[in-house]
């Protein structure tokens, strides 16, 4: 009977915030709502393009170059008299796509050995650490840099090479958060009382780094959607005619100077996207 | 001064392990540029003096350790495209990289945080929440399309600055050290604010106001020197990510700089140079979170008590 009110106590205290939504409960914020809906209306978008779309993203139609926002072309079409608006609908789930791929990528394996080495400490977390904090120091757009020039551009390259180089990222952080937990009385208790590691890392450390994680993770795809968007505008993304809001960029550069809708709308686009994706990350570590 | 000695004695290794690294990848490259310039007719002399330069003939490690021995001799190789030195061409493109950073980096320190001191004052009220949002906001924009906003409103609209390229004087660096400081000022100034509140909150704070020390004087000497310990440590941070952003910004304004010749070369398949550059990028940002180490330490005395145990 004792021992079950102590498991009891144990799993209502160690697992607060997976169950329950990691924002106040009395309220869903405002500004969670408003990040919520813009991040649904994004996604939706992303997903029904090809069916909400006016135009083909690829129709090049020579007669209707460069004409600024009309009712016809709400944002205007391009140099070749491609529809605007429907390269941005279509350019939305490659661009969405490369940067939930890459903070997947990123975030696993950093979770993991993060885990690892803050509950574990010792050997395997010095020498991992080290070399975290040297992965650290190569940028990730050098990475990428390294990796077409050897394996060629393309998507997949791109999504490695920013994945990889920001591992370290989450590694050093849920490390710093495990450490805390570890350090607090109830995981103590625990293993005095005989919790083996893998319970204890399930049962008590994982729920209780969940909602900075999921901070973390969020903000990471916000930072990755920017990063990219910058290098698929030098021309490292995606070869064209992908509708990448990067390439929609590069290519609207040479005409922007007469032409304000070509690299306004885009880059407005990624601008919103970031910004509602931030705020979804950031009402969740406010919200702790 | 341990940690000082520790951190100095594992900086060659990690540039060695970097160098490898990078080594290792670009000899995956299949058929790099070398060979697309010597065409088929070629005679075999050619082909054997590139084979000599490269190595081709010996093991992998042989070929690291012979790269390795060139470079302390100064000898980076030679470009595959071009058939120029990598160490000029680096040499060359050093200075503008430096000069905008160094510019971003100060402006970025000055606005970001005069406007995070001002936020941190007035904390909680509607100054405080406009300033939150706008940063915010700026923190969202990618950094050049801010770039390219900036060239068309005072490079092209206004003439007041050049659009791209270099040139005599200083005016062909101002719009990209703005563009990158932009993308700076933002994690900045939060970082600022919330570093200048937290310390404000500290006990010592309050004894220099009970003692009766002007507003002013408090800040100046007891509240900023001791929010400075992380801003430092996150502008050493955020080198890194401002190797990427110069990168793109050096491409986007056609600056003969050290990132758009690393894209250049990788676009090109040109490993010599790319491995040159990449390597000089990445003991630039280990020299700058060494330094930025070292400063922590000296900066907090509480650290440097800490950090001998």
């Amino acid at each position: 009977m004792a021992s079950r009110i102590l498991a009891s106590q144990r799993r209502v205290e160690s697992i607060p915030q997976l169950l329950l939504p990691p924002f106040p409960t009395r309220g869903f914020s405002l500004r969670l709502k408003i990040a919520a809906v813009m991040l649904l209306i994004i996604g939706a978008v992303a997903v029904t393009a090809p069916w909400i779309a006016p135009y083909d993203p690829s129709a090049i139609s020579p007669s209707d170059r460069l004409l600024p926002p009309n009712l016809d072309h709400l944002f205007g079409t391009d140099m070749f008299g491609r529809d605007l608006f429907s390269r941005v609908l279509y350019g939305a789930s490659p661009t969405l796509q490369v940067a939930l791929g890459a903070v997947i990528i990123g975030a696993l394996p950093g979770l993991a050995l993060g885990m690892i080495a803050g509950s574990k400490r010792g050997v395997f977390d010095q020498v991992v650490t080290q070399i975290a904090d040297a992965w650290n120091a190569l940028p990730g757009v050098l990475v990428a840099l390294v990796m077409i020039a050897a394996l060629g551009r393309s998507v997949v390259v791109l999504v490695l090479a920013l994945g990889i180089s920001s591992i370290p990222t989450f590694y050093r952080m849920v490390r710093a958060e495990t450490m805390r937990v570890a350090a607090e009385p109830f995981v103590e208790a625990a293993v005095s009382l005989g919790a083996c590691h893998r319970a204890v890392l399930m049962r008590h450390i994982i729920p209780n780094i969940a909602p900075s994680l999921l901070a973390l993770v969020t903000i990471s795809v916000g930072r990755m959607l920017l990063a990219t968007s910058a290098l698929s505008f030098i021309g490292l993304g995606a070869p064209p005619p992908s509708p990448e809001w990067g390439s929609l960029l590069a290519e609207g550069r040479a005409h922007m100077e007469q032409n304000w809708w070509l690299i306004w709308f885009p880059g407005a686009t990624i601008a919103v996207t970031t910004f509602a994706i931030y705020l979804f990350g950031n009402s969740f570590r406010d919200s702790r | 001064m341990k940690y000082i000695c520790r951190r100095l004695l594992l900086f060659v290794p990690t540039l060695l392990v970097l160098s490898f690294l990078v080594f290792v990848m670009l000899e995956m490259t299949p058929g790099s540029a070398a060979s697309a310039v010597l065409d088929d007719a070629s005679s075999g002399t050619a082909a054997a003096a590139l084979c000599a330069q490269t190595r081709c003939d010996q093991p992998l490690l042989a070929r690291y350790a012979g790269y390795l021995t060139d470079i302390v001799r100064g000898d980076f190789g030679v470009s595959a495209r071009t058939g120029r030195d990598v160490g000029a061409e680096l040499i060359l493109r050093l200075p503008h990289t430096l000069i905008i950073s160094a510019a971003a980096i100060l402006v970025a320190l000055l606005i970001g945080g005069f406007i995070g001191v001002i936020a941190a004052v007035n904390c909680g009220t509607k100054l405080d929440t406009a300033i939150t949002v706008i940063t915010s906001i700026g923190a969202s924009m990618p950094t050049f399309w801010v770039a390219m906003l900036l060239v068309s409103l005072f490079a092209v609209r206004l003439h007041w600055l050049p659009v791209f390229g270099m040139g005599e004087g200083f005016s062909h660096y101002v719009l990209p050290a703005a563009a990158v400081a932009l993308a700076l000022i933002p994690g900045l100034t939060v970082l600022v604010r919330s570093s200048v509140i937290e310390v404000k909150q500290q006990a010592f704070i309050s004894t220099a106001y009970g003692k009766g020390l002007a507003s002013g004087h408090v800040y100046k000497r007891h509240v900023l020197p001791a929010a400075a310990v992380p801003i430092v440590t996150y502008v050493g941070m955020q080198s890194v990510h401002l190797i990427g952003t110069l990168v793109t910004i050096e491409v986007l304004f056609s600056l003969p700089g050290l990132g758009g010749l690393a894209v250049q070369a990788a676009l090109d398949r040109d490993p010599m140079l790319l491995q040159g550059a990449v390597l000089l990028i990445a003991t630039l940002t280990l020299c700058i979170l060494l330094i930025v180490d070292i400063a922590v330490l000296l900066l907090d005395p509480r650290i440097r008590r800490e950090s001998e145990y």
